[in-house]
Order: structure tokens, then C-alpha cells, then sequence
């Protein structure tokens, strides 16, 4: 007997006929269509995120800002301490010192804190950046004598006035593609806890080479449910699993163009939630950001956009004299310098709410699950702005 | 028959007899009823958190190790305290100066003793609350909740402590501990992982699970191989040759699903297993506590609405503000703000959850009086609000919500709110 004559021996072969078909039609779909057929999607968990900086020599022409040591000497020389009360506080700086930091505000001749009551001491005049070096986007479509160029793009008239203000602080310098040290701690601090932001860019095609092809690509920026894990050397670790957190606030998604491995979004408007030991809610408006899709599966860019600058002063108000003494920084002289150089959407008092911003973004590959996809597809605003009272 | 023959016969006796009466008793599995926990406060006893000791230097290596205790505390807040001259149910406090030193809890009319809580009568006839028959009374000199001034004046008064164990006898391994999800003070494993209490007979080896196999899941709580009855727990030997401690005739349980402290959502996952709770905090009628993973239980309102705290922006040099466990406020900065965290226009989005009129403070639960007269729930010193952009339980979308109010100009900034406040959820 042959096999032939075994009973359902036909149906069986037939069988066999048909998934060698179709086995041999998918490993063709994969070996031929792949690059050019099927777009991709990638996921991504922010590694970074901090504020930009390429600082050259000459952008602080009257130099840096005073260092906490002699910031420290002036407010207790303006506070009338005597050398000898200055020197004995000196003596266990800077914890021996925070209290007295904390009050030296005046409103209506009486102490005040000058964290929460940042005009309650007059305006420090801290130095700004002069400089027409600094990474982002012209936002406006103007290029004024405010503007800068971006070292990366070489595009005029570059928005970033934060910059402007912060630039001559230490903490707030950084070039050759460093990061900053105070926006580089705010983020190295909070991440292990804080739910990862993820980008998640669809609508990728590669050619028959295996390049990314230019085109249309959508772009999601969410916020995971759980924080990055780090690796051995202490950078996030890459191709980890995250859940995108449904919280409607958090759905920033929006179209881009690729070119050259580099997407560059429309305008959009972007939220997402940090932590109060930095920014605590990141707004921007007229957002831009463009991203390089690196060979090593990283990915690296900018984000600008006009973002409101009380939770930028927040960022270095809330830890008060620890963050003075410690960061080289001024906090009454930072909410002076803010107001004064925000250059976008006044209130009714003509007074400016937002300030051009720059941030670096790095990201390492990763898995992105979206727990309900319909939801996740949402292009919702911030459900509400940080504001002055 | 000699006598050493004799001696050896009854020692053999000895060892037969005994052997198999403790086997026996080691394979007991009674099953009894079920276990009930203790209401921890009654009515208008509160609890407050108090940090004590002022060394922080490696643990227990000073009697004056810095810790946070758990104190009862009458309905405002304020430290209760016992008296060591008192004796059950019977107040030695009676003179004029003590009194007015020490005044009384006193306990209301309709008050009902409950479980370890007892009404004492004094001599001039009112009445009383005492803990495990021991009377309680607060400090004149305390003036604020977290003030323990009294603690040990003339050594003769003591804080009322919250020791749901102290006079358990527990076993190895076994401790009773604070669980979040399950609202109250739990067994837990040495991991302090909440145990759970079985409803049927495992000595032969079996486990009976209303959802699927019980073996992932259900992990039995193994006792030394010399283990001994003690107190309430008792041995079972099981026919697969494991020991397993039981509680009340209750075999114990660890949950699979419960990965990390304050995890207990082994409770309503199988119908067979009870969590083994000792004290259940009071908890009001409008609320209930939703597990979250994220958060570690999340207290919601009868609708399953996320109930909030509205909380001043504070420094966190650990920037651990989103870590599960975190970000639980201060009892007190919570009081400071009270109701002026949300005002009118705040409150078209944020509702205050509002209590009934003859509702009473009681465990964690405290109540703030409202502008227009009504009473508001607050736990742990904020008072609580869901948010309108919630739909359905579970959601958190108010949570991280900021307003930062500083001031530009000559008004000084409102002391309370700091830099900011902020929407943050609530955990048990």
C-alpha cells in the first residue's frame, strides 16, 4: 500500500502543499518587502532630557556669576552683618547659613522669604548671556539681535532666551555637546523614580539598503507607568518593556518629516510631568523638536518651544538656600532675569508668560505597549498651566 | 524482669505515648470561624504619628534611636497617654490638679465599648474611654498634634502606643505589621508580606481554590521542622511532608500577586483566603480603598473616584516624588492648609469629599470644618477632593497638577501654600 492510498494521505498532502506555499511566500515577503513594504514603528525611553547649552568664551563678556562663597559674603554684608557675625557663620557654611538666606526679603520693611516673594529684594542684575551661539529653533520667523545661531542646523534667528538668562551661571554652562551640570543632576536625580518619558516614532520605511528612507513619520511623546532601569554603568538600559501611562495629559503626538535620518516635527504643543526637584510640569507651546535616528538605535536631539518661566525659577527656588549655596545660583536674581527676558505670550499686563527654551533629548531603543490604543492615538492639551497667582 | 529492663520499657512507653500525642497535635487543622479583626479606634480616638529619639547613627545602637510611632490621640489630634496608678477600668487620677493636668478622654453619651475599648465610669460619674482597660487622658502642655511632652513625666505616664502585637505571641518569621491595601495591622511574613488564612483542611496535602490551581499562587507559610504550637498559631503537618503554621486553626498563606510592601491584593482574589488581619483601621462609609500598583492602594470615593490631597510644593533633594510609597504628605503642613488649599473656583473641578453631619474623626480619619458649614473628610491631616476629570476608577489624571503662587509684588505670599500647591493622590 502506498502512502497515496492511506486514508486522508491526499488531504494531508494537499496540506502540506499549501503551507509550503505559503511558508515560502512569507520568507520571500520578509527577504524582499521588508525594507520597503512595511513601516516601522520604534520605541524609545528618554535617557536625557536637560536644558541646552553651547557656551563659547566670549557669551559672558562681564564674566560668570558669583560663586555661592561670595554671594553669601554680600547677602550677609546687605543683611548688616558685621565681619565678625560673617566670618563666625562661615565657620560650619553653608548649613550654618541657610536660615539667614531663607528671610532676607523686605516687604513693607518686614523679613520676608525671598523664595516665595522673589521681588521682595531688589533686582539682583545678574548677568545674562550675550552671546549668538545656542541650539534650538526659530520659533518666530524672525531672526532679531536677541537671536542665535544653531551650531548644529547653522539656522538664524534661533529662539532661546532661557539660555540668555541662565548662560552665566556655572551650573548652566556646558559646550562640545556636554551636559550642563545643574539640568544634568536635575535629571540624573529624578529618574530612577519618576515614570520614563517615551517617543515612540511610526511610519518609518527603509529602502532596499536598509537606510531610512525621508517621508512622513508620526511621533508620540508619552509617559511610561514605570521608571528607566539602569544598567551597570549606570545609563539607562536599552530594549526595556514600558507601558504607556492612558493619562490624557500626556499624549503628545504629532506628525514629522524625515530627511536624512533626522525627523523634524510640526509646531505642536507638548506636557509632560517631571518632578518639583527640577521642572515639575513641562508646558511648551510652538514646540519643535527634531530628532537623529543614530546606527547605534539611540537617538539624539532638540526640543525648542516657549515654555512658561515661573517653573523654570521654581526649578531652582523650591530647594531654596541649598540649591544658592551649593549651585552657584541666585534665586531672586534668576525670577528678575526670567520675567524681564520672556518673549512670548504676554498677559493682560503685557508681561510675557513664556520664554523661549532648548533641551537636549537622548533616548536608548525600547518596548512600548499601549494598554488601550484608541486612547493612546489622542492629541489632547494640558489639562491645566502652571500660573502666577 | 529486671529493673533496668523496666526502666527502658517505660521510657519506651514514655517516648511512644508522648510522641504520638504531639503528632497528633501537630496534625491538628481545626477550622474554626473566621477570623475578625479588631476595630483599632473607636469613635473620637484618632491616631497621629510621632517621631521619637534623636540618634540616627546606625540602628539600635542607641536607646534613643530616632523612629516614628504610631500614638492614639483624641479626636483634635492630641497625644493620649495612661496612667501606671490606674488600675483596670478603675482611674487613680481623680484630684482636682491632676485632672486639670491630665484631662480625661472622656467618651460621649451614646459611646459603645468595642473590641479592646472600654468605657470606664469615675468616681464623679462621667465617663471615660480606656484601652485594654487602662484609661486615657491627654497633656495640658501638648499643644499640637505630634507634641508627646507627657511621655514619661514622674515615669508614671506613658504615650498610648498603637501595638496591635503586644500581647500576641508570634513565631519566628511572623510579625504583624502595618499594610497599606488592607487598611489595617496584618500578619506578615519575614519579607513583611501580608499572610492570608485558609477556610479549609490542608493536612492532607490539598488546597482547594475557587480560581484555578492554587500552587502559583498560594504559597504556604512553612514552619521549622521543630516548630511548636505557640498562642494562637499552631503547627499542621501536611501530607506531602511540609509543616505549615496556622492562626486560629487557620492555615497561612503568602499571595504571589503581592509584590511589594504594602501590597495585599490576595484580598477578594480567592473566596477560600482571608487575609490575616489583627486591627482593622476605621475607614468612613463614602470611602474605599482601590488596589494600585503604582501607588500602593489608592483611596477612592463611593463611586470609585480617586480622592485627592492638595499639597504644598516641597524640596525633595532625593527627587523621589514619584516613587511608589512616596509623596505622602505631612500630617501637619496638611492641617496648616486645611480647606484653603481649594477655593470657589477651584472647587468646580475638584470636589470636596463631604461627610455626613453625625460623622466623628476616628484611626486616620479627621474632619474639617467648610466656609459653608459642612463637614469635609481628611486623612492624614488633607483634607480629600476627586477631581471631575476622572471617569472611571482607577484614573488619575488630576494627580501632579501644580499652581505656583508666588508673589510679585507687596503682598507677602500665603505662608501655607509656600512656593505652590499641587493635586497628589492618596494612599492608605
Amino acid at each position: 500500500m502506498s502512502y497515496s492510498d492511506l486514508p486522508g494521505a491526499k488531504l494531508r498532502v494537499g496540506a502540506f502543499a499549501r503551507g509550503l506555499a505559503l511558508g515560502v511566500a512569507s520568507v520571500a515577503a520578509v527577504g524582499f518587502g521588508a525594507h520597503s513594504a512595511q513601516a516601522e514603528t520604534r520605541g524609545y525611553a528618554v535617557s536625557w532630557f536637560y536644558m541646552a547649552a553651547e557656551s563659547q568664551p566670549d557669551d559672558c563678556p562681564e564674566g560668570t556669576n558669583m560663586l555661592s562663597e561670595p554671594m553669601a559674603r554680600k547677602i550677609m554684608t546687605d543683611l548688616g552683618k558685621t565681619p565678625a557675625e560673617i566670618e563666625a557663620a562661615f565657620k560650619d557654611y553653608p548649613s550654618n547659613m541657610y536660615g539667614q538666606v531663607v528671610m532676607r526679603g523686605k516687604v513693607n520693611g518686614k523679613p520676608a522669604n525671598i523664595y516665595t516673594n522673589p521681588t521682595s529684594e531688589p533686582d539682583p542684575m545678574v548677568k545674562t548671556a550675550k552671546g549668538h551661539v545656542a541650539y534650538g529653533f526659530n520659533l518666530d520667523g524672525k531672526d532679531g539681535p536677541n537671536d542665535f545661531v544653531d551650531p548644529q542646523t547653522g539656522e538664524h534667528g534661533v529662539d532661546d532666551m532661557a539660555y540668555r538668562a541662565l548662560g552665566c551661571f556655572i551650573t548652566q554652562r556646558a559646550s562640545g555637546g556636554q551636559r550642563p551640570t545643574w539640568p544634568a543632576i536635575e535629571w540624573d536625580t529624578t529618574r530612577d523614580q519618576m515614570p520614563a518619558w517615551i517617543i515612540e516614532i511610526s511610519g518609518i520605511e527603509r529602502d532596499a539598503n536598509g537606510k531610512v528612507k525621508d517621508g512622513d513619520v508620526k511621533v508620540g511623546f508619552y509617559r511610561a507607568t514605570t521608571p528607566v532601569t539602569r544598567n551597570a554603568a549606570g545609563d539607562p538600559q536599552a530594549d526595556m518593556s514600558f507601558t504607556v501611562d492612558t493619562n490624557p495629559r500626556m499624549q503628545n503626538v504629532v506628525h514629522a518629516t524625515l530627511h536624512n535620518g533626522t525627523l523634524t516635527t510640526d509646531p505642536f504643543e507638548f506636557y509632560m510631568i517631571q518632578d518639583p526637584f527640577a521642572v515639575a510640569e513641562y508646558h511648551f507651546k510652538q514646540t519643535r523638536v527634531r530628532l537623529t535616528l543614530n546606527d547605534d538605535g539611540t537617538l539624539k536631539g532638540v526640543l525648542g518651544g516657549y515654555q512658561p518661566w515661573l517653573p523654570v525659577y521654581e526649578s531652582f527656588a523650591v530647594g531654596g538656600p541649598v540649591n544658592e549655596l551649593n549651585l552657584s545660583v541666585d534665586a531672586a536674581g534668576i525670577y528678575y532675569a526670567l520675567k524681564k527676558l520672556a518673549d512670548a505670550y504676554p498677559d493682560a499686563s503685557g508681561q510675557n508668560q513664556y520664554i523661549s527654551a532648548s533641551y537636549w533629548i537622548e533616548a536608548v531603543p525600547g518596548f512600548i505597549s499601549h494598554p488601550n490604543a484608541e486612547k493612546t492615538s489622542m492629541v489632547v492639551g494640558p489639562v491645566k498651566l502652571a500660573a502666577a497667582r | 524482669m529486671g529493673l533496668k529492663t523496666a526502666l527502658a520499657i517505660g521510657v519506651v512507653a514514655v517516648v511512644v505515648v508522648g510522641g504520638g500525642l504531639y503528632l497528633v497535635n501537630q496534625h491538628k487543622a481545626t477550622v474554626s470561624s473566621p477570623i475578625v479583626a479588631r476595630l483599632s479606634t473607636p469613635p473620637g480616638v484618632t491616631f497621629q504619628k510621632v517621631k521619637v529619639g534623636t540618634v540616627t547613627a546606625i540602628p539600635g545602637s542607641s536607646s534613643d534611636q530616632q523612629a516614628q510611632l504610631t500614638v492614639y490621640a483624641d479626636a483634635k489630634g492630641l497625644t493620649l497617654y495612661t496612667f501606671d496608678k490606674d488600675t483596670p477600668g478603675k482611674s487613680a487620677c481623680t484630684s482636682d490638679e491632676c485632672v486639670k493636668a491630665w484631662p480625661i478622654l472622656a467618651a460621649s453619651a451614646d459611646a459603645k465599648p468595642v473590641d479592646d475599648w472600654s468605657i470606664v465610669t469615675r468616681d464623679d460619674g462621667s465617663k471615660q474611654w480606656a484601652l485594654k482597660g487602662k484609661p486615657l487622658y491627654t497633656f495640658v502642655k501638648d499643644q499640637k498634634f505630634g507634641d508627646y511632652t507627657g511621655d514619661g513625666v514622674a515615669k508614671l505616664w506613658h504615650m498610648a502606643l498603637l501595638e496591635p502585637a503586644a500581647d500576641m505571641q508570634l513565631p519566628i518569621g511572623v510579625d504583624v505589621a502595618e499594610v497599606n491595601e488592607a487598611n489595617g495591622q496584618t500578619l506578615v511574613d519575614s519579607r513583611s508580606m501580608p499572610l492570608y488564612a485558609y477556610d479549609g483542611d490542608v493536612s492532607g496535602g490539598k488546597v482547594d481554590c475557587d480560581k484555578g490551581p492554587c500552587g502559583p499562587q498560594w504559597k504556604p507559610l512553612l514552619t521549622g521542622q521543630l516548630a511548636n504550637n505557640l498562642g494562637d498559631f499552631s503547627v499542621v503537618s501536611r501530607a506531602d511532608g511540609i509543616q505549615q503554621w496556622a492562626f486560629q486553626g487557620h492555615p497561612l498563606f503568602t499571595y504571589g500577586g503581592d509584590l511589594d510592601i504594602g501590597d495585599a491584593n490576595g484580598v477578594d482574589a480567592d473566596k477560600h483566603f482571608q487575609i490575616a488581619q489583627i486591627e482593622k483601621y476605621f475607614i468612613p462609609p463614602e470611602v474605599k480603598v482601590l488596589p494600585n500598583e503604582r501607588k500602593g492602594g489608592l483611596l477612592a470615593d463611593a463611586n470609585g473616584k480617586t480622592l485627592y490631597a492638595r499639597d504644598r510644593v516641597r524640596f525633595d533633594g532625593t527627587g523621589g516624588h514619584a516613587a511608589r510609597g512616596a509623596d505622602r504628605g505631612v500630617p501637619m503642613l496638611g492641617v496648616t492648609i486645611g480647606t484653603s488649599g481649594c477655593d470657589v473656583e477651584c472647587a468646580k473641578d475638584w470636589h470636596p469629599l463631604i461627610a455626613s453631619a453625625d460623622a466623628k474623626p476616628s484611626g486616620y480619619w479627621s474632619l474639617m470644618k467648610r466656609d459653608d458649614g459642612a463637614q469635609q473628610w481628611a486623612y492624614q491631616g488633607y483634607a480629600l477632593y476627586s477631581y471631575s476629570g476622572d471617569r472611571k476608577p482607577g484614573d488619575m489624571i488630576g494627580q501632579d497638577t501644580y499652581t505656583l503662587m508666588v508673589t510679585d509684588g507687596e503682598k507677602i505670599a500665603d505662608a501655607r501654600h509656600g512656593m505652590g500647591l499641587y493635586w497628589r493622590t492618596t494612599s492608605p
